[in-house]
């Protein structure tokens, strides 16, 4: 279905267009890759993203290119009043650079990524969006935003919808909206960009024409192997430091403490027959669980017949009495009248727990459920210093700000080790003369040890 | 639409299909069961709801029942729920607030003594009681919000309601969908106004003489991708208002390629609708035929008739005009420019069929009119003013009709299937080694026009030619078993 044919004197001239998250290129009689034919709509077509890499091609066999795929949102920053950046900062955004201004660094929470990101956007001075994991997210980034960069910063996400200059929207709305946000922009940056890779959120980069691409995490890899993807989607690794190259220098100082607690006799009872109800449908099957994908296999099963449901149910209720155990809540009362003067965070898987210690203790929560506006109150009061602890299950997880916290109580938890690190993160905020602490509590003669331990290797060696 | 967690399907092999919950005495037991609980709840909390419901849950599961589908169920109820903060005489959010404020100042409640001090300091800020202070704490958690209102449903409308939103769920894993279909235009121009809204897109053809959409996204040709699953699960209530329907879905599940097929026979597990009106887009066209219709002139008038094809994409003429074998479309153009009448014409000549095109001069968005309505082929084209006229359509039908006519009767030709195949038989059978030329020639007196279909039939004989050089009077046929 080749268009008509030209002239052989004149230059072929190709125009490209955006079309809903691809790019399409009409004037062409053969495929250029990426392009493709598409016969729905009789003309090439390439995923948005390859749209640099399309002009590329074309100008180099001579075509002249009639280019509408951006229609970039209008403006410019403010004169910037940016901190000064640390000589490790500057040599992340030196690196970013010379890898013409694509790609990913990675640098342990607390040691000022976001610094670095607004001092990439105020070179750049170009129309940018900011992809965060996080209402909580999303309003800080606004604020830091406008204020270094003197302009008003729009958000898309959370309820609201609006674009700017500069704009920064959750991975979820940016996801749901990545056709109308995909030639708007000409720069992006992923906060926390290990959440990229997901099937789903992979689509905001792919379905994005924005040339320049700047990924941040503490954590690059992931236990799924997709951050291979990355490279792809937002460039290599151009910068890279870990934990213990940073530690005392730039971050607070932490101590681990863990607690071991006892389950209560009635407990213990409990327990040890829910746990070998379990056990014994494992040994009975000759499964050993080793890995996620066994225990996602075991989850599946459970769909399908009675006993591995009952054996699954068992493991559910003897976790949960592990977590919930009488003794962890007096453990917290001790913890909480020992640190009489310090900012805490609790953690702890179950919402229903979140609740229990918010209503017993008085302590206020957040939970997934918790709305934008209350959450918002909640976090400003801590900062503030009128809420002294805030007790939450995992929306915390990721890179809030958090300043003066120095106490974090984990009470329970996944085996994943980037959530704890994210969640010791949150305590390592540069404060003079401060000392961080974790208390991780564990009921001993549990899977949790194991759990703990597990977590723990995260930490040796970043 | 369910959360994908609750998705129940049935597999065989490379099949999938929603594992749909029968409209059977069963099912619409745990459904009242269910229901009766939330209207239990009027008035109560959406705590006391879900404490109840776990109950309920566990005796359904203990009966045998699949904790997902109950789950399902309660999923739908939820949506049928209003509800309502308690009514407090202390803000709930203010009494929250001075509450958590006392408490960090005071070390937390972590003796009962330092919640009672903590709470009486409270309400001393406040000016209230204890006990308003702890109505109003309490009131702040979201789980003591009261149900105010729940709309019943009947049982057997939740289960259908139920049926669809799983068929939904299972759709949002789809990388594309096809739809087949004997539909209106009127039908065909709902769904695909639909598909454009949703941003998806469509390729048409036919597969055994019915209608075939094939929907995905612009993105689908490019990667393998669900994206367009839950935009594709938004189609389903129209596709359910269809009189027949089959539709092809490809899914991707669990890192596998699975096909999903279903067709009207599973109508009745869903909710019905009233099927798709037709609807005039203009007044010109809804004048056109009522005066057709009261002049009956031996042609029969059909709005919106059965969908055309045109270079893949689908094309509804407003109207059809038949008499006897005749068949004659005519589409009234609205606003039109001189590329858009172009265009137009070019693509219905694509679909092979005769159309009659009637535009109206008044609604020109050109300046060159004459100019454009000139250069149109004659034979197809009217140009009217004001309203559509019958005398402006009648001389091209009556000129069809003549032609028709002239042409009868046709040149009969011997169908293919008058071959005799008995007599090939006998005749090849007997062929050991023959030149190529004589054996095209008799195979012609059976009515097998070329070499190709020739050499098809040589073979199933176990015959075959052997060339020498290119010259086919040379060539051989010869047998090999």
């Amino acid at each position: 279905m080749n268009l008509r044919a030209k002239k052989t004197t004149e230059v072929e001239v190709v125009t490209l267009e955006y079309d809903r998250g691809t790019v399409i290129a009409r004037g062409l009689s053969y495929e250029v890759s990426p392009l493709k034919w598409d016969p729905r709509a009789k003309c090439l077509r390439a995923l948005a993203y390859k749209y640099s890499e399309i002009k590329r091609s074309l100008e180099l066999l001579g075509f002249k290119i009639e280019d509408k795929v951006l229609s970039p949102i209008k403006g410019s920053i403010g004169t910037p009043n940016l901190k000064p950046l640390r000589s490790y900062q500057e040599e992340a955004v030196d690196a970013w650079l010379r890898a013409g201004k694509r790609g990913i660094i990675v640098l342990p929470t607390g040691t000022g990524k976001t610094l670095i990101a607004i001092k990439i956007i105020a070179l750049l001075n170009e129309p940018t969006l900011v992809v965060v994991p996080t209402i909580e997210l999303l309003e800080q980034w606004k604020l830091e935003l406008s204020r270094a960069l003197n302009t008003r910063v729009g958000v898309f996400g959370g309820g609201d919808k609006e674009l700017a200059f500069i704009t920064v929207s959750t991975y979820n709305s940016a996801y749901i909206n990545a056709e109308e946000l995909g030639n708007k922009f000409k720069l992006l940056v992923f906060d926390e960009v290990h959440h990229l890779p997901s099937e789903s959120f992979r689509q905001i980069a792919l379905l994005s024409a924005a040339p320049h691409r700047l990924g941040l995490t503490a954590t690059f890899e992931r236990e799924d192997g997709r951050h291979v993807d990355l490279l792809d989607l937002v460039g290599d690794v151009v910068y890279r430091k870990a934990v213990y190259e940073m530690k005392s220098k730039h971050l607070a100082d932490f101590d681990l403490v863990r607690v071991y607690v006892e389950l209560t006799d009635d407990e213990k009872k409990q327990f040890s027959r829910l746990f070998s109800l379990y056990k014994d449908f494992l040994e009975k099957k000759g499964w050993k669980l080793k890995s996620l994908q066994d225990f996602k296999r075991l989850i599946m099963m459970s769909g399908l017949s009675k006993e591995a449901r009952r054996a699954l149910l068992a493991w559910r209720d003897a976790r949960l009495l592990a977590l919930n155990s009488v003794s962890k809540l007096d453990v917290l009362r001790d913890l909480l009248r020992k640190h009489q003067e310090d900012r805490i965070i609790i953690f702890t898987e179950l919402n229903k727990t979140v609740r229990k210690i918010s209503r017993e203790l008085l302590i206020p929560e957040i939970t997934y459920k918790t709305k934008p506006k209350e959450r918002a109150i909640v976090m400003d009061l801590f900062r503030k210093g009128v809420y002294r602890a805030v007790v939450t299950s995992r929306v915390l997880e990721e890179g809030i700000d958090v300043p003066d916290a120095n106490i974090a109580i984990v009470l329970s938890g996944t085996g994943s080790r980037r959530s704890f690190i994210q969640r010791l993160g949150r305590i390592l905020r540069p404060a003079p003369g401060k000392r961080a602490i974790l208390y991780e509590v564990v009921a001993k003669g549990t899977p949790e040890v194991a759990i703990s331990k597990k977590r723990r290797k995260g930490l040796v060696g970043g | 639409m369910l959360p994908s967690t609750l998705l129940r399907i049935k597999r065989r092999g490379n099949k999938v299909l929603p594992n749909f919950a029968s409209l059977n005495y069963e099912n619409e037991f745990a459904a009242s069961l269910l229901i009766d609980v939330y209207e239990e709840h009027v008035g109560k909390t959406i705590g006391e709801l879900e404490d109840s419901l776990e109950d309920v849950e566990d005796q359904l599961e203990d009966m045998g029942y699949h904790p997902k589908f109950i789950r399902g169920l309660i999923e739908l109820l939820n949506r049928l729920v209003e509800t309502e903060k308690p009514k407090t005489k202390i803000p709930p959010d203010i009494a929250r607030k001075t509450v958590f404020a006392v408490s960090s100042e005071r070390g937390f409640a972590i003796t009962d003594t330092a919640r009672i001090e903590i709470l009486s300091e409270a309400a001393r800020r406040l000016n209230a009681s204890m006990e308003e202070v702890v109505e109003a704490f309490n009131a702040s958690y979201d789980d003591s919000e009261v149900i105010t209102k729940f709309d019943a449903p009947h049982p057997i409308d939740l289960l259908k309601q139920y049926n669809l939103s799983l068929l939904q769920t299972l759709i949002f894993k789809a990388t594309s969908m096809s739809l087949i279909a004997n539909m209106t235009g009127s039908e065909a121009k709902s769904l695909l106004r639909m598909v454009k809204r949703l941003g998806l897109m469509y390729i048409a053809d036919k597969e055994n003489g019915v209608v075939k959409l094939h929907i995905d996204g612009p993105a689908s040709t490019l990667t393998l991708t669900r994206r367009y699953g839950t935009r594709m699960a938004r189609i389903i209530p129209l596709i359910l208002r269809l009189r027949t329907w089959r539709i092809r879905a490809d899914i991707y599940h669990m890192k596998r390629h699975f096909l999903m097929e279903l067709d009207e026979r599973y109508s009745n597990l869903m909710p019905s609708r009233s099927p798709i009106e037709e609807t005039f887009d203009s007044m010109v066209e809804e004048d056109f035929m009522l005066k057709f219709k009261a002049l009956s002139l031996g042609w029969e008038i059909t709005r919106e008739p059965e969908p055309l094809i045109a270079e893949s994409s689908i094309f509804i003429p407003d109207f059809a005009l038949t008499k006897n074998d005749l068949k004659v479309y005519l589409e009234i153009m609205g606003f039109w420019t001189s590329d858009y009448i172009e265009r137009k014409i070019r693509k219905l000549e694509a679909i092979k069929e005769p159309i009659i095109i009637a535009i109206s001069k008044d609604l020109a968005c050109t300046k060159n009119i004459d100019e454009t309505l000139s250069s149109l082929p004659k034979s197809k084209v009217i140009v009217f003013e004001g309203k559509l006229r019958l005398s402006d359509v009648m001389p091209i039908l009556k000129e069809l009709e003549q032609q028709r006519d002239m042409t009868m009767p046709k040149e009969i030709r011997p169908p293919p299937s008058q071959v005799d195949e008995k007599a090939i038989t006998s005749y090849l059978s007997k062929i050991q080694e023959e030149p190529l030329q004589n054996v095209l020639n008799t195979l012609k007196t059976f009515g097998i026009q070329d070499i190709q279909e020739a050499n098809k039939i040589l073979r199933k004989h176990g015959l075959i030619i052997i060339w020498k050089g290119l010259d086919q009077s040379k060539a051989i046929v010869r047998r090999i078993y």
